[in-house]
């Protein structure tokens, strides 16, 4: 699914230099300080952004980002292109840590912390922009309305939500197979409105 | 646990970190077997990736400068290796977190059940949407506290509207049931019935102002007007 030379929408919040992520993490992988300077550069705010939609604390977000960023420096010699892209590895390493530290122990410790430092946060919130539309967005937006509200619900608390299926099924009210099969429908009409894999 | 023979049906909720610890690593060893789940998976992982990109903020610039520095003293791993450097989450997962959430309109005023019922069946769709514009809200606030008499109970809130659930709470004693309250400047208003079963409730209210208390206390069946006992969890969310 790699190989063209257009890199996948999204991860791109600057103008795309010719060379795709997938080759700048090659030369990351030996060592290139200044490639992984690029790759930080085009991943950063997903990165960051993915780990707040699932963690909601500021805080929390930037130490995930931290450390999803160090571990694509430290493992980009394994990152496979012919297993996926550059950006689906990325944003799979971000959610898999936000997901586990939202459900470990500590993460329901910190929360009543969170709701004190609730002051900070929104100072922070002031100061945080959204980040602008592109066209790319548009396309993830129309492709997201083109699945049936029931699909999108449990595809969109699973993952902007980070919870588990057993979780949505409860909170939906909604048989575990039933979400499973959603959860899946979705997921199949949202690749192939967004054409992603067809090119495997 | 899931069931075996359905693992392939699992890639999209793998996909979605959606499984539970035992379950994810349950369908990586299948993972291995079969070909299709994993071109599956690397296809829904694209997908994903885009829903990704949607939530995307500007990073702080001093995560810029932490991980820069960072990197400097970071050993990176060589790419021969048996063991894929993508797996590494250690989080534990909350055991048993399956809870089986009731969601009840628990809007104004009380009514009886048949009230209640007709209203669920009505705003079963609204409030689906509703819990879920709460849930993912990115700027939720969310808070827990322990119930008086056992269990946890969790407020969710965002945009005027709230998710409270519980964990672990005990029945109501015979004839009683738990009742939710609004509280703001002084004023109490009835939530409506929470109903308990093993331990797990669940609530949706919309029209809160963020400023509002939550409030559960043990009222005789059918509800009271105002609280005649002390509750056993009061929620804020400052």
């Amino acid at each position: 699914m790699v190989g063209r030379q257009e890199v996948a929408p999204g991860l791109s919040s600057v103008p795309e230099p010719g060379e795709t992520t997938e080759a700048l993490l090659e030369r990351v992988g030996r060592g290139d300080e200044a490639a992984f300077e690029q790759v930080y550069a085009r991943v950063a705010d997903v990165v960051f952004g993915l780990a707040r939609s699932v963690l909601r604390d500021p805080h929390q977000a930037e130490e995930v980002a931290q450390e999803v960023l160090l571990e694509v420096w430290r493992s980009a010699a394994r990152f496979d292109a012919a297993k996926g892209s550059a950006r689906a590895w990325i944003a799979t390493l971000t959610h898999r840590r936000a997901v586990d530290r939202v459900r470990s122990s500590q993460a329901s410790r910190n929360r009543d912390q969170a709701v004190a430092s609730r002051s900070n946060e929104r100072e922070y919130d002031e100061v945080v922009e959204k980040v602008e539309r592109t066209l790319d967005a548009e396309r993830v937006r129309h492709c997201l309305d083109g699945l049936t509200p029931r699909q999108r619900d449990t595809v969109t608390l699973a993952y902007y939500g980070g919870r588990s299926y057993a979780d949505v099924a409860g909170l939906l009210k909604l048989p575990l197979g039933t979400v499973k099969t959603r959860m899946r429908d979705g997921l199949i009409r949202l690749r192939d409105c967004l054409g992603v894999g067809s090119d495997a | 646990m899931p069931d075996l023979h359905d693992l392939h049906t699992l890639s999209a909720a793998y996909a979605l970190d959606a499984l539970d610890d035992l379950e994810r690593r349950a369908f990586e060893r299948h993972l291995h077997d079969c070909e299709s789940c994993s071109l599956e998976v690397r296809e829904f992982s694209e997908a994903t990736a885009s829903l990704a990109a949607r939530v995307a903020e500007p990073a702080p610039a001093r995560l810029h400068s932490a991980v820069m520095s960072e990197i400097g003293r970071t050993r990176q791993l060589s790419s021969s290796s048996g063991r894929p450097a993508r797996r590494f989450g250690q989080g534990r997962l909350l055991a048993g977190a399956a809870a089986v959430l009731l969601v009840i309109a628990g809007v104004a005023g009380l009514g009886g059940t048949a009230w209640r019922e007709h209203r669920l069946a009505q705003e079963a769709r609204t409030t689906a949407a509703g819990i879920t514009r709460v849930l993912t809200d990115p700027d939720r606030i969310e808070t827990t506290r322990e119930v008086s008499g056992g269990g946890r109970a969790t407020m969710v809130m965002a945009d005027g509207g709230a998710v409270l659930s519980t964990r672990g709470v005990p029945d109501a004693p015979s004839g009683h049931e738990y009742q939710m309250w609004v509280m703001r400047d002084g004023t109490v208003q009835s939530g409506g019935i929470l109903s308990v079963q093993d331990g797990d409730g669940s609530a949706f209210m919309t029209g809160l102002s963020t400023d509002v208390r939550l409030a559960v206390s043990v009222e005789p069946a059918g509800g009271s007007e105002r609280p005649t006992t002390t509750p056993v969890v009061e929620l804020g969310a400052s």
